[in-house]
């Protein structure tokens, strides 16, 4: 660790390390009360907790990994790509949450699907018990997550896939007497593996990590740890915070674990891409290419079922089993929220737009300045803010500034929360950058800079339009990452600085369907807005193929 | 008849409107409490409470038009997702101008930061509307088991009590053997929010409360031997009831919201509230059928209140003194109480006869809470 650290210079560790090393120690206080830990181990149902967050956090991305390899071999194999695309951004851009429930009401044992069941065949008068998926279970769990990931993993790809001289590749494996899908996955597929090494890793930490989703859709006796910990969090008996700490500590060793396998399967999948022959054998071939057919229709579904969900519940009133349509609609639930709208939605927009600008640049600059010098830091530094829980985090960053004396006001708290977005967006913004970054052929900016070009000038014209995607994408993830902020928008913005995600959460705590809908949908349409303009600009560049290493 | 309405609703003249301002406090004081009204002119007070009810959020936008008006005070409502949340920025800005100006909170909450001495004392000297409300009549003084010694200040009555499908159970009581027998007829159609949620465990309070006849050890602080003679009467009662619930009891609801979302989704038929006008609160705004009826379990409903409180840390202490005299007012409790909006009873003494509640039963000490808790996860979650 030490010798990791020598290597960075002090301005970017001040920048990195020293705010996540202030939240541990001032937030996660309760870790030093070693003689707690005897009855933590005792809690009950403890390692039935840890084991749900393992299986969620290994089963989870892998099943996204594999299932957004397969869907795109087979859009490359059928030429399907660009449709696959466009269907990305909706799916992207819509908050978990929301997602979750959308789901939920098209999917659950007394959802949409069972109603229609029941209209036209009168199959259930009352929601069957015996129904896949059923609520609050691990594997709905892990389907949506699944579900939601995917389209992250198939962005990483089509931003990454475009570096590579494909077709050129393709053409010589042909001759070879490969067909396009076995040299799509002798090829591409350890190529992509190895570039989304760590967006991958960011999929991992968050199956591990999640609450919100956890809490609404997982199983909760026990629930998997981050819920717990949540809860003890909440509690204020001593040694429940004492419990809350050890959690922590339990998810960030996990976390650890995670990246060292994430780091053995990049290996494994690299180093013996000619021995996992059994893939290459005709059944995958059709699997792979029926995933991909089957994504198209299974992604619009998704994405009109649930945007039809929520639109329709945000004007529903009173809506019960079997109704397939409520009682009736109005849009009063519109007229009245809207004259509070305008305050958050500026809030979310403007603190979206300063953080992805800011993490855009911070990541440039880090992966510059690694560049310049010729090292390549450990991952681990700067994902450091997502492996620890993020209220221990962010209640320890609320002590310091208290220690400090400082008042909250409007203005001090709008820019303590700017500081807070931009450190949790970083990670992302960086993760979804560095390896298209690094193997950024160099030698076009010797080329440039034996024609007389600053490196800057350099950068600006060649770089910058060669890189548009991944860059792009980075500043358009590091938008998503900012407007979903909770707990850093309330408690760093001591409640001065309401968003459309302070409200939602706040509301998605309650019963109120009909609100939680309208919120979420408001919630999702900047986003939308941000990825579907990457995906529009993204596309209209051509494919460079010689653009990749 | 035993029927849970303690009265009907009367015809009631309202006293006249400025009665308030000239009942006996002392002129000086007066003269005292006059000053800091008009020195709160201007002040924001930022006021975290739980978001997540559509009636609740909609009555302090309401407050909050009021207040603009009648006193300049710009009132925020901090919209959380749950109060604990407030309460961990409360602890950690012990020591300097905080966040937060006024909480909505009640129970382990305020007994957390009463301790740590963190909250304003004295309210109720200092509002004069506190002089009004009925500390003989309802259970106010203590939450839940701590007394309130003015460091919070009662805002709305709770009473724990079911919801159910008019096919299912019958009455205006529901026994728990009648609960346990609905359960063999309707596998799968009950459940309960898994303690340590709040509802979930004043299910087990109340079970434990009717199976044990109200054992007068439940008021005392527990001890080793009086849990394990009445805590047995629970365990058996719900080894029973856990095979007959919904997913057969593997899991459970995680809130009563998710029990009330399932129960208009036709999945359960009994749902649980604290608010005993949710069932007309919930028909108005379309969350619940209309046809729904509401029962106590055993003759008595567990009563509770929810409170008001001023952190040591707050920026605007004096104003939100007067928000609270605002919230405490006639006027207030009242809009508060309409069924088209949060339905949230009075805690006035000149309104209480206009309600509709069940008969009332006390908390139980408050030691059970965390006990009871520890013994479910203990017995239930492996």
């Amino acid at each position: 660790m030490a010798r990791a650290l020598s290597t960075i210079t002090w301005p970017w560790l001040l920048v990195l390390v020293v705010p996540v090393a202030i939240g541990i120690v001032l937030g996660l206080n309760g870790l030093w009360r070693l003689a707690d830990w005897q009855a933590f181990v005792q809690q009950p149902g403890l390692l039935k907790s840890i084991g749900y967050s393992l299986v969620v956090a290994i089963v989870a991305p892998l099943l996204a990994l594999y299932s957004a390899l397969l869907i795109s071999a087979s859009a490359q194999h059928t030429g399907a790509w660009r449709r696959t695309r466009q269907w990305l951004a909706p799916l992207l851009s819509m908050p978990h949450v929301a997602f979750a429930i959308g789901l939920l009401f098209l999917l659950s044992p007394s959802g949409w699907l069972v109603r229609l069941l029941q209209e036209l065949f009168s199959l259930f008068p009352q929601p069957p018990t015996s129904w896949w998926p059923q609520e609050k279970s691990l594997g709905l769990m892990i389907l949506v997550l699944v579900l939601k990931e995917i389209p992250f993993l198939l962005f990483m790809i089509a931003a990454s896939a475009q570096q590579f001289p494909q077709q050129q590749w393709q053409r010589l494996a042909a001759t070879m007497g490969y067909g396009s899908y076995v040299s799509w996955w002798k090829i591409m597929r350890p190529l992509l593996v190895r570039r989304l090494k760590l967006p991958f890793f960011a999929v991992v930490v968050y199956s591990l990590a999640v609450v919100d989703i956890a809490a609404l859709v997982g199983p909760n006796t026990p629930a998997p740890l981050a819920v717990e910990v949540v809860n003890w969090q909440r509690s204020f008996v001593p040694i429940d915070q004492s419990f809350a700490a050890f959690g922590s500590f339990i998810l960030l060793v996990a976390a650890a674990v995670m990246y060292a396998l994430v780091h053995w399967h990049e290996r494994w999948v690299f180093k013996g891409a000619r021995l996992q022959w059994w893939f290459m054998r005709r059944p995958w071939g059709v699997l792979a290419i029926g995933l991909g057919r089957l994504w198209q229709p299974l992604a619009v579904v998704l994405v009109i079922g649930s945007l039809a969900v929520l639109i329709s519940w945000s004007l529903a009133f009173g809506w019960y089993y079997p109704d397939l349509s409520p009682d009736s609609w109005q849009v009063s639930l519109w007229v009245q929220e809207w004259p509070f709208l305008q305050q958050p939605l500026f809030h979310s927009l403007s603190l979206a737009l300063i953080t992805s600008v800011a993490a855009l640049s911070l990541s440039v600059l880090l992966l510059e300045h690694q560049r310049k010098r010729d090292q390549q830091w450990p991952d681990w530094i700067v994902l450091l803010p997502l492996l620890v829980p993020q209220v221990s985090l962010v209640l320890g960053w609320v002590s310091l500034q208290s220690m400090l004396g400082i008042t909250p006001r409007v203005w001090s708290s709008y820019l303590t929360v700017v500081i807070g977005h931009i450190i949790f967006a970083l990670p992302y913004s960086y993760l979804v950058l560095a390896s298209h970054y690094r193997s950024f052929n160099q030698r076009y900016m010797s080329i440039a800079a034996t024609l007389g070009y600053s490196r800057w000038q350099a950068w600006w014209h060649i770089q910058w339009p060669l890189l548009r995607a991944p860059l792009l994408f980075s500043a358009a993830m590091a938008f998503a990452v900012s407007i979903a902020q909770y707990v850093p928008t309330l408690l760093l913005g001591n409640g001065r600085i309401p968003t459309l995600t302070t409200e939602t959460v706040a509301l998605a705590s309650g019963g109120d369907r009909g609100l939680i809908a309208l919120y979420s949908l408001l919630q999702a349409l900047l986003p939308l807005l941000i990825f579907t303009a990457v995906l529009v600009t993204g596309r209209t560049r051509g494919v460079n193929a010689n653009a990749g290493n | 008849m035993r029927s849970w309405l303690l009265v009907l609703l009367l015809a009631w003249v309202p006293v006249i409107a400025g009665a308030e301002s000239t009942n006996n406090t002392a002129s000086a004081d007066n003269k005292a409490w006059q000053q800091q009204v008009a020195a709160a002119k201007g002040k924001t007070v930022y006021f975290y409470a739980w978001g997540g009810s559509q009636g609740v959020n909609n009555y302090l936008r309401w407050a909050s038009r009021q207040l603009r008006q009648q006193y300049g005070i710009r009132l925020e409502h901090v919209k959380v997702d749950d109060i604990a949340t407030a309460v961990t920025v409360v602890l950690s800005q012990s020591n300097a101008a905080g966040a937060v100006d006024l909480l909505w909170i009640n129970g382990e909450n305020f007994r957390t930061l009463k301790q740590a001495g963190l909250l304003r004392g004295q309210l109720n000297a200092n509002i004069p509307n506190v002089s009004e409300l009925a500390f003989d009549a309802l259970p106010l003084s203590s939450d839940f088991g701590e007394p309130i010694d003015g460091f919070e200040v009662p805002w709305g009555i709770g009473q724990f009590h079911l919801l159910a499908r008019p096919d299912s159970l019958n009455g205006d009581q529901f026994s728990p053997a009648q609960l346990m027998a609905f359960a063999k007829a309707n596998p799968n159609r009950f459940t309960y929010p898994a303690p340590p949620e709040f509802h979930g465990t004043t299910f087990l309070k109340s079970l434990l409360l009717v199976l044990s006849d109200k054992d007068s050890r439940l008021y005392q602080p527990v001890t080793e031997a009086a849990a394990a003679h009445l805590l047995p009467l629970l365990w058996d009662y719900l080894d029973s009831l856990h095979p007959l619930l919904w997913r057969q009891g593997e899991v459970f609801v995680q809130s009563v919201s998710e029990q009330q979302r399932l129960l208009a989704d036709g999945v359960l038929d009994v749902a649980f509230s604290f608010n005993p006008n949710e069932l007309e609160v919930a028909a108005q705004a379309g969350r619940l059928p209309a046809e729904l009826t509401r029962a106590s379990l055993g003759a008595e409903a567990i009563t509770n209140s929810h409170y008001l409180a001023i952190p040591t840390s707050a920026q605007a202490p004096e104003a939100a003194e007067v928000v609270i005299q605002f919230l405490l007012s006639r006027e207030a409790q009242q809009q508060k109480a309409q069924l088209s909006g949060w339905g949230d009873p009075s805690v006035r003494r000149d309104m209480l006869q206009q309600q509709q509640l069940f008969p009332a039963t006390a908390e139980l000490h408050s030691s059970w809470q965390d006990y009871l808790e520890r013994a479910w996860l203990e017995r239930y979650q492996q």
